[in-house]
């Protein structure tokens, strides 16, 4: 492993390590962050920076997802590592409560597996529910969990209406969630047809689709 | 009612390799050698360690009737007004061939939530591209019976695309019994295991519209098939 000699290559090394997807590596190079006195969240920074570029390259199709993907795993594998750490120093990373899932009767989660690992990597403390998740169990979740956000998921048109009475129940119980939905069925309009705040079109723009229908609820 | 549990020989596996590379948007790019590394050991399981139970099942049913939007069949009535006009534009006796195809669901049950995002992701695309090997199997199946009659078909259409909503699934599960080969269908018409294909196909003497596609004016759909 390369030395370094300032904190600054070190965190352009974490970055670069998430942009190559060197697996092996990250643990490496992160003990050495550490040891070297970069604190936890400056190294978790440099993750994100790292997931950024490779989101912007999968948006530009300069890379192809699967490759963006190992790089979503090579930046979990640091998470990982870190989340021990980042618990006692900030918690929650961005304070914000997400609770994701597939509605029910869908048991297609691959795309909303993707979607739940780049909000963790962003910072949100996500709720994962799975897949072919009730109506009850979603309402029963933002509750508990206060959640800012609700990120629902279908993949076929016939789970998708359901939707529709989630996000007005969502509405009604918790004016302050902001819903954001995706998957194969859907584009914008019908997302806002069915009540949406936002509609996440790919995983190399929900962080801004989401942040955008954050900002425009505060 | 024709059951079959085809063999998946090496040249299909191999043809099936092939497609993957290029779903995962390797048409002139190197293929990165994680990405690589993650295909092979998909494609090890498939052929040594056999955890794709390739089976599938067909049965062919006349049209009583064939009108603007709607072909009756004894399973059900088929709404689609694009599916419909190919139908009528047919000639002679026609038939309709009611099918599904699965892998089953081992393939699936190694990889979902056991392994990273990306070999989920390698994984479940390969899972796909089998699937629709073991469709294409099947269709080669009852095309032979047909071909030895002389009748043409059309390409498959599936319930969910184009114009024929995903309920029409419950006319194919009419018409099969899916449970022989181990599939089923939920209160939303989602079949498990979840790399299955269903599809119909019309047969006739002569099919001059292979797909509905030929009636549609979204020429960017991304299922838009060539004709």
């Amino acid at each position: 492993m390369k030395k370094h000699n300032n904190i600054k290559e070190l965190l352009d090394n974490l970055e670069n390590t998430i942009q190559i997807h060197n697996i092996k590596e990250i643990s490496n190079i992160l003990d050495n962050a550490l040891e070297f006195g970069v604190s936890p969240n400056k190294i978790r920074q440099a993750l994100v920076n790292g997931i950024g570029k490779a989101r912007h390259q999968l948006m530009s199709n300069k890379v192809p997802i699967a490759e963006f993907l190992l790089c979503m795993d090579t930046m979990n594998e640091g998470l990982n590592k870190l989340a021990p750490l980042l618990n006692k120093e900030n918690p929650f990373g961005k304070g914000i409560h997400l609770v994701i899932g597939v509605v029910e009767g869908d048991p297609h989660d691959l795309g909303k597996n993707i979607i739940s690992g780049i909000y963790k990597a962003y910072g949100y403390e996500v709720f994962d529910l799975g897949r072919d998740v009730p109506k009850d169990t979603f309402i029963k979740k933002v509750q508990e969990n206060n959640a800012k956000v609700l990120a629902l998921s279908a993949m076929m048109s016939t789970t998708a209406v359901s939707m529709r009475d989630i996000i007005n129940e969502v509405k009604f119980k918790f004016p302050d969630t902001l819903v954001i939905v995706g998957g194969a069925p859907f584009d914008k309009v019908l997302a806002m047809t069915y009540g949406a705040d936002a509609y996440a079109e790919s995983a190399s723009t929900v962080i801004e689709e989401t942040e955008a229908a954050i900002q425009k609820k505060v | 009612m024709v059951v079959i549990q085809p063999e998946l020989k090496k040249e299909l596996i191999e043809k099936a390799r092939k497609n993957v590379f290029h779903k995962l948007g390797y048409h002139k790019k190197k293929m990165d050698p994680e990405v690589e590394k993650i295909l092979k050991d998909a494609f090890l399981l498939v052929e040594e360690h056999k955890v794709i139970k390739p089976k599938g099942i067909y049965h062919i049913l006349p049209v009583l009737k064939a009108v603007e939007g709607e072909v009756e069949t004894d399973a059900g009535v088929i709404k689609s007004q694009k599916f419909s006009l190919m139908v009528k534009m047919c000639h002679g006796k026609r038939r309709i061939v009611f099918m599904l195809a699965t892998i089953g669901d081992e393939f699936e049950k190694i990889y979902h939530k056991k392994k990273p995002l990306s070999s989920q992701f390698v994984f479940d695309t390969v899972g796909s591209e089998l699937t629709e090997t073991v469709a294409d199997i099947l269709e080669r199946d009852w095309k032979g019976r047909i071909d030895n009659e002389g009748l043409q078909s059309s390409l498959r259409f599936s319930p969910g695309y184009c114009d024929w909503d995903l309920d029409g699934q419950s006319i194919i599960f009419n018409a099969l019994d899916g449970m022989s080969i181990g599939v089923s269908f939920n209160n939303h018409f989602v079949m498990r295991p979840c790399k299955s294909i269903s599809a119909i196909a019309v047969i006739a003497r002569s099919v001059p519209i292979k797909a509905p596609c030929s009636f549609c004016i979204e020429k960017d759909c991304r299922w838009r098939r060539a004709l």
